[in-house]
């Protein structure tokens, strides 16, 4: 741990994608227990970010460092055991098990060459167990449903066991259920273990209930961070998104965790305006 | 490792045994334990055991070494492109050897020459796909494969052109070379050398591979250092080939369907999938080139034919059957 106890610090960051810059000059540091949302409309970097964050990206420029130490310094394993990603597409182009998929989760814990040993199955079976995939372990990967696989790729993560837990599209072809099931226990695992939690959505109503601060990219390089509140107004949300987006206070009952506010597209939203009712619905009500 | 896992590889390793008595007992002559056990003690021996020491357990050995070879090098070359159909003449090492190896018999070179020459030009191959996919620095799997599958039409091209431009016999050594023929086949210990040093390799990054095979991304942020396996996995690979090709021409088939078979039954983690593989691949191939020279002895079928008659109803059979099981 670092003396500033930062977990995963940049300093002046910059991205691109080819010549395209698509963040420049970001000053962030995550710690113990942090819980950052990145959002942003399509193509403005976010998955990029996050590659970024977990040497899978070089940096246009710009330091990034992961407990004190240059991010580039790491070596792969050593790395991989601080900071691990869920990828926002699931590639399976081999055939293998669901309990194999979580149990390379735990590649970056011991040699190439060694077996997983006692401890590595258990904590496999416990991942598995915690998004509700273990009655499925013997499964193959390509006969699970969408929702399924999401799920098994956070039990990966999960065994995984990183201090730093990049998501990318965390609720994707999750139900509702799921989705705060699992992120809530990712939310709790950050506040018991000091891991930290940083993931990218289109979801603004999941980013206001998890995220104490919010990083809100542009995609010309420019973006907006700051804490939840701060950053998710209707006005930010206009400017980055394109689209009138209204926060709507939520009863007390259910404003917290989070920001107390709703977000819903505006009437006003789509350009062309609300499609006028076409009967089919009104029928015999 | 698995207790489902200990048990394929012990049945995998009788098989290897049987295989090997299956083949030194089998031939245009029948050779019976009894009588070369009486001949193995006698000075002068006899004509059963000359045939056996002289010819058949050569060819046996060459038949293991080759179909070993090819299966680990399938199995890697199906992982390193994620590709299922790729095989080990996908990126074109084969078509190397073979102009290699067609232009030494057009010279009328012999058995040797013919060797190294198809040696020569699978090296030369193995360097030009190389040099071609990485011009760009980053290779990624669709590159490698599309420079490899136009650098192996180029090889057939001149494969062609050297088949039509030859008349009579020499075109006959020709196509058996192309086929895959064990029939004058020797092994030495080179050749299992390079088998044993490919197994030691892969079995070391065998849990990359298994990372490897389910994305390179993914791979990648679980700390394999991906760029340098992939180069590691081209090289032994195409060595591994290099090696089978240069031993009995390019017998297809075995690096294909192997490794999917034993996928298939259950070994799709590579620290059992790689010595499976050697072990089926071998067994394979040895019984392969038995019936090949028994079905019509004495005339012996190319083991290139054996191998497809009978790897593909074996292989669809596994693939219907866990087909069944796993909808």
């Amino acid at each position: 741990m670092s003396g500033t106890g930062e977990l995963l610090a940049c300093r002046e960051l910059a991205i691109a994608a080819g010549h395209r810059p698509l963040l420049r000059g970001l000053d962030l540091g995550i710690r113990a227990g942090d819980c950052l949302g990145i959002l942003g409309c399509n193509g403005t970097g976010k998955t990029t970010l996050l590659h970024t964050l977990a040497g899978l990206h070089a940096p246009s420029a710009g330091h990034l460092s992961l407990q004190g130490r240059a991010l580039a310094e790491w070596t792969g394993r050593a790395l991989a055991r601080q900071v691990g990603i869920v990828f926002q597409h699931h590639t399976d182009e081999m055939p293998a098990t669901v309990m194999e998929t979580v149990l390379l989760g735990r590649f970056p814990h011991s040699r190439a060459w060694q077996w997983e040993n006692r401890h590595d199955r258990e904590v496999a079976e416990q991942a598995l167990q915690q998004m509700g995939l273990l009655n499925l372990a013997q499964r193959q990967v390509h006969s699970l449903s969408g929702g399924e696989r999401q799920r098994l790729a956070l039990a990966a993560l999960l065994a995984q066991a990183p201090r730093v837990m990049l998501l990318d599209e965390p609720g994707n072809h999750l139900d509702i259920g799921f989705q705060l099931s699992s992120l809530s226990l990712l939310r709790d695992r950050t506040h018991t273990d000091g891991s930290a939690l940083l993931f990218a959505t289109h979801d603004i109503n999941l980013a206001a209930r998890y995220c104490e601060r919010i990083l809100l990219l542009k995609g010309d390089g420019n973006f907006l961070l700051g804490t939840a509140a701060e950053v998710l107004t209707e006005e930010h949300l206009h400017d980055a998104y394109g689209c009138r987006v209204r926060a709507l206070p939520l009863p007390d009952d259910i404003a917290e965790p989070g920001t107390g506010y709703f977000y819903v597209p505006d009437r006003a939203a789509i350009g062309s305006g609300p499609t006028p009712p076409t009967g089919a619905f009104t029928g015999k009500a | 490792m698995e207790r489902h896992h200990y048990i394929l590889l012990g049945c995998l390793c009788l098989l290897a045994i049987a295989s090997f008595a299956l083949s030194l007992a089998s031939g245009s002559i029948p050779v019976s334990l009894p009588t070369l056990m009486e001949q193995w003690w006698q000075a002068d021996g006899g004509m059963e055991r000359d045939i056996v020491v002289e010819l058949r357990i050569p060819r046996t050995l060459a038949a293991f070494v080759t179909g070993a070879l090819l299966a680990l090098s399938g199995v890697v070359m199906q992982v390193l492109l994620r590709n299922p159909l790729a095989d080990p003449y996908i990126l074109g090492v084969s078509g190397g050897a073979a102009v290699g190896a067609l232009g030494a018999i057009l010279l009328g070179l012999g058995g040797a020459w013919v060797s190294n020459a198809a040696f020569l030009g699978a090296v030369s191959s193995i360097a030009i796909v190389f040099g071609l996919a990485s011009l760009r620095g980053e290779w990624n799997p669709v590159r490698l494969l599309l420079t490899g599958v136009v650098v192996s039409a180029g090889w057939g091209a001149l494969i062609n052109l050297l088949l039509a431009t030859t008349s009579g016999n020499t075109v006959q050594s020709m196509l058996f070379w192309l086929m895959g023929d064990l029939a004058r086949s020797r092994v030495d210990a080179g050749h299992f050398a390079v088998l044993l040093a490919g197994l030691v390799i892969l079995f070391l990054v065998a849990r990359s591979l298994n990372a490897l095979a389910r994305g390179e991304q993914l791979a990648a942020s679980l700390g394999v250092n991906t760029g340098r396996l992939k180069v590691l996995l081209y090289f032994t690979a195409s060595v591994l080939t290099a090696t089978a090709v240069t031993v009995a021409g390019s017998i297809g088939f075995v690096g294909l369907v192997i490794p999917h078979m034993l996928r298939l039954l259950g070994a799709r983690d590579h620290r059992v999938l790689l010595p499976a593989s050697a072990l089926l691949g071998g067994s394979f191939l040895v019984v392969a080139d038995g019936f090949a020279r028994t079905i019509i002895a004495p005339q012996q079928l190319p083991v290139g034919v054996v191998t497809a008659i009978i790897g593909v109803p074996v292989f669809l059979f596994i693939l219907h059957r866990s087909h069944r099981q796993t909808v």
